[in-house]
């Protein structure tokens, strides 16, 4: 039960808010990159009611709690006191791919996604050898073309469930994605009219995004005897 | 009915094949049959009619056929073999070559031609019949005196007029689904071709579709309230005289009734998240994007990938350590072998003593032995202590061939002499 305070609408003081019954999930949460959105109505509104308190509870542990203009809240580390967590590579093609779905009448109109029609269009835009690539990177280009798309496939489907712990997308029955709010943040250097770079440094001045180091996969022309080796870290967490 | 009468109807029609299967061009066939009744024309069509009006209505659904007249023939047989199309026989004088539309074909066609859309006016109008109708059956319960006043007053009107009325929504209702998916359509449609100039249009659009479904909403309610309380007026009546056939009608009805305002609630609460999500999107997209360049820079950046790379940053929890309960290590005893002297050189065993294993047991047979323990015993008793247990096995595979009831029966296990040695028994035949 919320203990809102007559004149703020919200609650009274921060020792309210965590009493509250659904502060310790909300929290727990929050700390492991869950963004909230609307879709969660119960847990957004708790948020917005209860937002004046919790940004300086989180600051004192180093983090921002962002409630960002697209409508969904998240909390930023920007000391060292919480760890951080980054995107895979394979995360942010996939989560960047469903950003621009999200940008389309076609998406707004079916309230969805299915796999395949991500599949087609990473490949559209990359080709499938980068797609390949992109969402497996041990898989070497020599692979049994069926094979590798049966890989691709499985791959996309084990990003989309990290995204969708994230608050990034829900996976719905069959083969279908429905996507949230909070995938808006993969097109923040989009945004605007300045240009990729500039953006780039903005965001990581604000602590938004980090700039990756590629390592170029030198192997990739060498006979590889892990070929047929099939990973098992589909479901691992970003390091 | 029942579950497995349904199960057996099923399987009835399974087994007979039934099947109806009817193209475009015959439905247009119907159609224009039917279509002849509307403008005045007689809807009973000699054959000659039958066919022309079938050849014509082909060539313009299907310009291209080769043969119309053929086709025509064709599609006369189909139908007339699915009887959708019936030959008249009156008085049972077979007047030869007049058609008409069956009652299927005929509900068929109607179907396909009916504006069934779900409105204001349509609902008020059905809905107010219904409970009429529903009233009609409650003043016919009041005063029903006998079992003919219920089943005729008041259960058939439940079953057929008013199940009837409420199945007449529910057609209409798919009418309103379809009218929604098209108005989504539309809406995909004028952002993809004029995007940011779309907006008054599909405001209007969209606020048309909500006050419509906001409106009927409202009438389903008003009028279901009505319903079920007339309703419960004849349960009462119902269950005050017994009528077991007519609480399962009124059961049917109420269930049909809380149907129709179950689907009303479900396409507002839909239509209202749809609604929602095109305000988040004409708002958030189509007026801070107006020139789309979002979607286009946006492509761009994952076309290049992985020129210039970069991650998001989350929060993340840490991992919790987690200290075990102590345990104590579990001692095992290492599998070893007392420690030997490998070289040193191993005693041969002994070598068996060279018998005639034959022609011991020949003897022992002379001598009267009769079964197995008996020969063995004798054979035994005249070679070494540590060469016997070996010289059983070759005593019985000379006794082989003259047990009684063969070698392989499994005999009283007996002592062979003073022991230590047993062996299955077998009783050997007679000598030869």
């Amino acid at each position: 039960m919320s203990d809102f305070d007559e004149l703020g609408g919200g609650f009274a003081d921060l020792a309210a808010v965590i009493a509250d019954d659904l502060f310790p999930r909300l929290d727990q949460a929050l700390r492991s990159g869950l963004h909230v959105d609307r879709r969660a109505p119960a847990d957004y509104h708790f948020l917005v009611d209860a937002q004046k308190w919790l940004e300086p509870h989180y600051q004192r542990y180093g983090a921002d709690l962002v409630h960002a203009p697209d409508g969904f809240f998240y909390l930023r580390p920007v000391g060292d006191r919480l760890p951080v967590r980054r995107l895979t590579p394979a995360e942010m093609l996939v989560g960047q791919t469903l950003a621009l779905f999200a940008l389309e009448p076609a998406t707004l109109e079916a309230g969805h996604v299915t796999r395949t029609q991500i599949l087609e269009r990473l490949r559209d835009l990359l080709g499938t050898d980068r797609v390949l690539q992109a969402l497996k990177p041990k898989t070497r280009a020599r692979r049994a073309r069926h094979r590798a798309e049966a890989e691709a496939r499985q791959a996309l489907l084990a990003t989309l469930r990290r995204l969708a712990r994230l608050g990034f997308v829900e996976l719905l029955d069959d083969d279908r994605v429905a996507l949230r709010d909070a995938l808006m943040r993969f097109a923040e250097p989009a945004r605007g009219t300045e240009d990729l770079a500039t953006a780039l440094g903005r965001l990581v001045a604000g602590g938004e995004i980090e700039r990756l180091d590629v390592e170029p996969d030198e192997d990739d022309d060498e006979p590889d005897e892990d070929d047929d080796a099939v990973d098992a870290d589909d479901d691992e967490e970003a390091p | 009915m029942r579950d497995h009468d349904h199960h057996r109807t099923i399987a009835r029609l399974a087994q007979r094949g039934a099947a109806l299967r009817v193209d475009t061009a015959e439905l247009c066939c119907l159609a224009a049959m039917h279509l002849q009744g509307a403008v005045g024309e007689s809807t009973l069509f000699e054959e000659e009619r039958l066919a022309a009006l079938f050849e014509a209505t082909i060539e313009a659904v299907e310009p291209a056929a080769e043969n119309p007249r053929k086709r025509a023939t064709h599609a006369i047989e189909r139908l007339r073999a699915q009887r959708l199309i019936v030959r008249l026989d009156g008085e049972g004088i077979v007047r030869a070559g007049e058609y008409a539309l069956s009652p299927l074909a005929v509900n068929i066609v109607e179907r396909q031609l009916a504006d069934e859309h779900l409105t204001r006016a349509s609902l008020d109008g059905l809905m107010t019949s219904v409970v009429s109708g529903l009233t009609a059956v409650r003043v016919a319960a009041e005063g029903a005196a006998s079992e003919d006043d219920w089943d005729g007053r008041v259960r058939v009107p439940l079953e057929v007029v008013v199940a009837e009325l409420l199945n007449g929504v529910e057609r209409r209702q798919l009418g309103l689904d379809e009218q929604q998916r098209q108005v989504r359509a539309e809406i995909t449609r004028l952002l993809e071709a004029d995007w940011l100039d779309a907006l008054g249009g599909i405001e209007a659009l969209l606020d048309a579709t909500a006050d419509t479904l906001v409106e009927l909403r409202r009438l389903l309610l008003q009028h279901t309230n009505l319903a079920h309380a007339v309703l419960d007026d004849v349960r009462i009546l119902a269950q005050e005289h017994g009528r077991l056939e007519v609480l399962v009608a009124l059961r049917r009805t109420g269930d049909q009734l809380d149907r129709l305002l179950a689907w009303g609630h479900s396409r507002h609460a839909a239509w209202s998240a749809y609604h929602g999500s095109v305000h988040r999107f004409l708002r958030d997209v189509v007026r801070l994007d107006p020139d789309r360049q979002l979607s286009g820079r946006l492509r761009e950046q994952i076309g290049a990938w992985p020129e210039t790379p970069f991650t998001l940053r989350l929060a993340q929890s840490p991992r919790l350590t987690v200290l075990r309960p102590p345990a104590r290590p579990v001692e095992r005893p290492a599998v070893v072998r007392p420690a030997q002297d490998w070289s040193a050189p191993v005693a041969a065993p002994p070598e068996a003593p060279s018998v005639d294993v034959a022609a011991l047991v020949e003897a022992a047979l002379a001598g009267g032995a009769a079964r197995l323990s008996e020969v063995a015993a004798v054979v035994l008793a005249q070679v070494p202590e540590d060469a016997r247990y070996g010289l059983i096995g070759r005593v019985a595979a000379v006794l082989a061939g003259r047990a009684r009831d063969g070698h392989g029966g499994a005999g009283p296990w007996v002592a062979v002499g003073e022991g230590p040695y047993e062996v299955t028994e077998w009783t050997l035949e007679a000598g030869e």
